[in-house]
């Protein structure tokens, strides 16, 4: 009996071993970097030549990849980078960090280094590279990520010179934009012209509209992930600008050694410090006004080993408009004094902790912990002192009104990749909110003190996800996973489960068809009905009046790379959206009185369309063209008689054409030209008589104003848009650097774009509909540096 | 607000266009208007829509054939009266319960279609009172009632009636004397209902939803907002009617939306309201109502 079990353990050993060395693996894992900034590569491309296996580098360059022990010929490349090709025998786990040089695209022989769009699952993706954002023209000369975002297919822009994003017939509220992983409530400064975010400081820009990833949830219609620039690694760099509107300055370097790296960014405005001498000077000096931005980003970042990395980043941006008035006068029996103010401000407040772990080489894991505030005050103060002989009076007032959202959250991600054919992400987060809908304040000195509005609530928001990339086959590959969130505000508790799934076969010809589903939920809404993006919009949660918003989308699609250079789309797409807010027929943000769930309604709505997107990331021509055709509709119980009606941002075509050439060393020329269809409004098209004035019909001198008569909401559409925008660098290497000059034209033929139409009435009671528009041609003029 | 969007505007660009727009000004609707109650004859107001922008007077539709119908019975023809420009019959009174409907036919419109029905229940006042207060040294009156909510949905309507005295003046001896008076809806407001319960621009009636009476007594108190008069009027503050309507959903519908359209003209970052109708192939409102009254006598 022993000898029988000494038989049968030796055998299981045997064959035990002899599969192990059959079937043996090991893992090549490491980061991707900038050889030169030692900045990491998102995205990047790990290949192994002799298998036809190969993976990307995630957010934080980091990558793993499990091959059989065998020889290997690993290539790592990158858009813009010279590929770096390595052979060696695998025969157990390595590390290997990669640094890529970066090559001056002057001919077409660099060959693309990130994953070929007909390879990834992921569909409804676009990487726009930061170095072609910031060679892309700008309205003042003012570099604009969620612009160059706006010119992409599905992605329409709202206003005239706003950065509001509006993704397949969704809202601005609708877009999860982080920056290093934190959400961003309030993307833009200067009522909307500008956006928060300083290209300088970014590294890497994602944007996701569609087919999202179980590990993205929170918002309805699409995820911008921002990624800030982690700090060189090698020197001391930095690079700047001075604009017609603002002046920018970024550094960053390594701390005592390249084991800790900083960023420091800061940007402001300064149109106020050139005309407050002149307001000064034209009210003998009682009056100051004036109106800037600024943002400052920091980021730390410090390597404790090559498992273990620490950041520490910041966001502080502010808005702010004022006007002080004083006065000093003598009358008969006494003097008097007062003193006059007004403030309108908001900003952001933005700040994350994270910790890289590498577990082992198949195990990644990122801890995030996060903090965001956006605040909106406006504020009157007034003051007046009485000095009699004897006696002295003195009167205070002061009024404000002050909305916004505060978020603390933690999250953890872990990546798992057993093997090529799967990648799998889990993790969890939960969000603590706490939201001020708009809370108007009095004090005075001589009444009763008065505060209304509706009060802060805090909410919990709590969120898990499961996903896996699966390589079915050389031709199939399949994201599947879900995301389960929960929300709990009061005593009312929601959850949600998320199914998600996407797809893609390569046919032989190397085209790949695509398709997704995706469900999603947003348990908070933006409440506005300025229509461009005002700071006044209000965040608000789900509560047991206004449910949470959830939406379903598919996605049909085809992808193919042409010639090596061109990726190309075409993608249909259907959005059901439910549980939109909107505010009442006749309701604003201006009254404040009363509790805001009495001033929506909630209702649905739809979106589809096709997007078509040609992209040329190399060479020395690089850009772009989108063509969008869609339809977007809302569907209200209370609104337009419970009719559909569409979308205010409903456009049928939207076309972009931008393109970057360089021409030499040291002159860059690029333009883009927009056309999309006019906005829906609202206007009347008659005018009856109401009942109470039907009397006065008797009286024949007198016309009552009467009802204005509405066809529909949003049934008219204003002229359609389009513009042309053009800008030249140039160029030139200093001994300390390289300096650039850039001069660019908005609006370049000076079109009268629609911004919005009102009906006027003049004193003889003669009505006409005037258009306003808001840019004319814009020339900017520029200077840059980098050192 | 809409002064610092224009002012934006104006800043970037100073650029006020003037643009023909391609609205459908096509032909003009009908529009129909009447108010039925118990207390009058029936009859309705029906004129024509125009164009947005253009100026001139409203045209009222004459030569029509209007019939009216009483629970699908055929009840009569009204017929136009040129010196009120209502279409009328004096023979017929609306009655309480029953469902009226008018068909409106005339050459080159759509027959205009619309129907109401007088509610059935009497809503009435159980207290009303009045009494005053000095505000920055004027006698202002507070007007108190008490109304008993009817079981169910309900919408009410609150006038309040005084008299105006006519006046004749004597030059010779510099006194002026009552000649006549004249009954005239009294200008108030308060403070006891939310905006969104009674928003309404004509500040002598108000209409509100029962959702916050709950089916039972609720008290309003309303301030005195009249309005000084000169010439040959003078207020009368002996008398005081107060009058609760019980109207029918379509009236408070109509009321409120077009309150809420006055309101909001002025205010660019408000969603334009449309003003509700149950007119079929046309505007305005075709409504009932019954109406109780309580008298109040100031010594």
């Amino acid at each position: 009996m022993a000898s029988f079990f000494k038989i049968t353990f030796l055998g299981a050993c045997l064959l035990f071993s002899s599969q192990q060395l059959k079937a043996q693996k090991f893992t090549i894992s490491g980061y991707i970097k900038d050889k030169r900034t030692g900045e990491v590569l998102i995205g990047a491309n790990i290949y192994n030549k002799e298998n036809y296996q190969g993976t990307t580098s995630n957010k934080y360059g980091f990558y793993s990849l499990t091959l059989p022990a065998d020889s290997v010929k690993l290539v790592f490349s990158f858009v813009g980078y010279q590929p770096i090709e390595t052979h060696f025998y695998l025969n157990k786990d390595s590390e290997m960090d990669v640094g890529l040089e970066g090559v001056v695209e002057l001919d077409e022989i660099v060959i693309s280094g990130k994953e070929e769009i007909e390879e990834i699952t992921q569909m409804s993706k676009i990487n726009i590279p930061v170095d072609q954002i910031k060679a892309m023209p700008a309205l003042l000369g003012e570099v604009d990520v969620l612009k160059v975002l706006q010119l992409l297919p599905g992605i329409q822009s709202g206003t005239e010179g706003s950065s509001g994003l509006y993704i397949r017939g969704g809202g601005p509220d609708q877009n999860l934009i982080l920056l290093d992983g934190v959400p961003v409530y309030n993307a833009s400064h200067l009522f909307g012209f500008f956006s928060v975010f300083n290209a300088d400081a970014i590294n890497n820009v994602e944007l996701i509209k569609g087919g999202f990833p179980a590990r993205y949830g929170g918002r309805l219609s699409s995820v911008i992930d921002i990624t800030m620039k982690e700090g060189n690694n090698e020197k001391l760099r930095g690079e700047g600008a001075i604009g017609l509107v603002s002046s920018k300055l970024t550094l960053e370097g390594p701390i005592k050694n390249e084991r800790t790296t900083f960023l420091f960014s800061g940007r402001r405005t300064y149109i106020d410090l050139l005309a407050r001498p002149l307001i000064k000077s034209a009210t003998d000096g009682d009056e100051i006004a004036g109106y800037y931005f600024y943002d400052l980003n920091g980021k730390i970042n410090h390597k404790f080993s090559n498992r273990d990395r620490v950041y520490l980043s910041g966001y502080f941006g502010n808005d702010d408009a004022y006007s002080r008035f004083s006065e000093n006068y003598e009358l008969d029996d006494h003097s008097v004094s007062s003193e006059d103010e007004f403030r309108l401000a908001w900003g952001n407040i933005i700040a994350a902790a994270r910790w890289n772990h590498v577990f082992n080489p198949k195990f990644f894991s990122n801890l995030t912990l996060t903090y965001s505030r956006y605040r909106f005050d406006v504020s009157q103060y007034y003051a007046e002192e009485r000095i009699y002989v004897d006696s002295v009076d003195s009167e205070e007032e002061s009024i404000s009104y002050f909305s916004g959202i505060r978020d603390f959250g933690a999250k953890i991600d872990f990546e798992f990749i057993p093997d090529p054919n799967h990648y799998i992400r889990f993790g969890v987060n939960a969000i603590n909110h706490t939201f001020n809908p708009g809370i108007l304040s009095f004090q005075s000195s001589v009444q009763s003190d008065t505060t209304v509005g509706s009060f802060r609530t805090t909410a919990n928001e709590f969120a898990a996800y499961l996903e896996d990339d699966i390589r079915v086959s050389d031709n199939l590959k399949i994201n599947a996973g879900f995301h389960v969130s929960a929300f709990s505000v009061g005593d009312e508790f929601y959850t949600s489960f998320q199914p998600r799934v996407a797809a893609r076969y390569l046919l032989n010809n190397g085209l790949s068809i695509k398709g997704s589903y995706a469900q999603m939920a947003q348990f908070i809404h933006l409440l506005t009905n300025s229509g461009i993006g005002l700071p006044t919009d209000l965040w608000l949660p789900a509560t047991e009046r206004v449910a949470p918003q959830e939406a379903h989308q598919f996605a049909l699609g085809l992808a193919k790379t042409i010639k090596k250079h061109y990726e190309v789309s075409l993608e249909a797409y259907y959005k059901e959206m439910e549980g939109l807010i909107e505010y009442k027929e006749g309701a604003s943000f201006l009254n404040v009185d009363g509790d805001w769930q009495d001033k929506v309604e909630t209702g649905r709505g739809d979106s589809y369309g096709v997007e078509l997107f040609v992209q040329k990331k190399t060479g020395k021509f690089t850009g772009w063209l989108g063509y969008t055709l869609s339809w977007s509709n809302r569907q209200f119980d209370n609104l337009n008689f419970g009719r559909w009606f569409p979308y205010r941002f409903d456009r049928r075509h939207d076309i972009s054409i931008t393109g970057v050439f360089k021409v030499n060393d040291h002159i860059d020329v690029s333009g883009a030209w927009v056309y999309g269809t006019g906005n829906s409004i609202t206007l009347p098209s008659s005018r009856y008589i109401d009942y109470s004035s039907v009397r006065a019909l008797l009286f024949n001198d007198f016309i009552p104003d009467g009802v204005k008569y509405y066809d529909r909401r949003n049934g008219y559409r204003m002229r359609s848009y389009h513009r042309l925008d053009l800008s030249i660098g140039f160029s030139k290497q200093k001994k300390w650097g390289v300096r650039k000059w850039t001069i660019g034209t908005y609006n370049t033929y000076s079109t009268r774009n629609p911004f919005f139409i009102d009906v006027h009435r003049d004193f003889e009671g003669n009505r006409r509909f005037i258009q306003y528009s808001l840019f004319p041609i814009i020339p900017a003029i520029s200077y840059s540096f980098k050192f | 607000m809409k002064k610092l969007l224009i002012m934006v505007c104006v800043i970037f660009y100073g650029c006020e266009t003037v643009v023909e727009l391609d609205l459908d000004s096509g032909s003009p609707k009908p529009v129909l208007n009447g108010i039925i109650n118990p207390d009058s004859t029936l009859s309705v107001h029906i004129s024509q829509s125009k164009y947005i922008l253009d100026k001139g007077p409203f045209e009222i539709i004459r030569g029509a054939t209007v019939d009216v119908y009483e629970n699908d019975r055929w009840l009569g023809e009204l017929l136009f009266d040129s010196s009120t420009l209502f279409y009328t019959h004096e023979d017929l009174k609306p009655k309480r319960g029953m469902r009226y409907s008018i068909e409106v036919a005339k050459e080159g419109y759509e027959n205009v279609i619309a129907e109401t029905t007088i509610p059935v229940a009497l809503a009435s006042i159980s207290e009303a009172s009045v009494d005053s207060v000095l505000t920055e040294g004027l006698k202002r009156f507070r007007f108190h009632v008490t109304i008993e909510d009817l079981p169910g949905e309900n919408y009410y309507e609150f006038v309040l009636f005084a008299y105006l005295k006519i006046l004749e003046y004597d030059r010779e001896t510099q006194v002026s004397t009552q000649i006549d008076s004249i009954l005239v809806q009294f200008a108030f407001y308060t403070e006891d209902l939310r905006a969104e319960d009674f928003q309404t621009s004509i500040m002598t009636s108000y209409v509100l939803s029962d959702n916050l009476f709950g089916g039972k007594t609720y008290t309003i108190s309303f301030h005195d907002s009249r309005a000084t008069l000169s010439g040959n009027l003078a207020h009368d503050y002996s008398t005081f009617i107060f009058a609760l309507r019980h109207v029918s959903k379509d009236y408070y519908l109509y009321r409120r939306s077009q309150a809420l359209q006055s309101w909001v003209e002025d205010n660019p970052f408000a969603e334009p309201v449309p003003v509700h109708t149950n007119i079929r192939n046309g505007l305005g409102i075709f409504a009932g109502y019954n109406q109780s009254t309580r008298i109040v006598r100031i010594k």
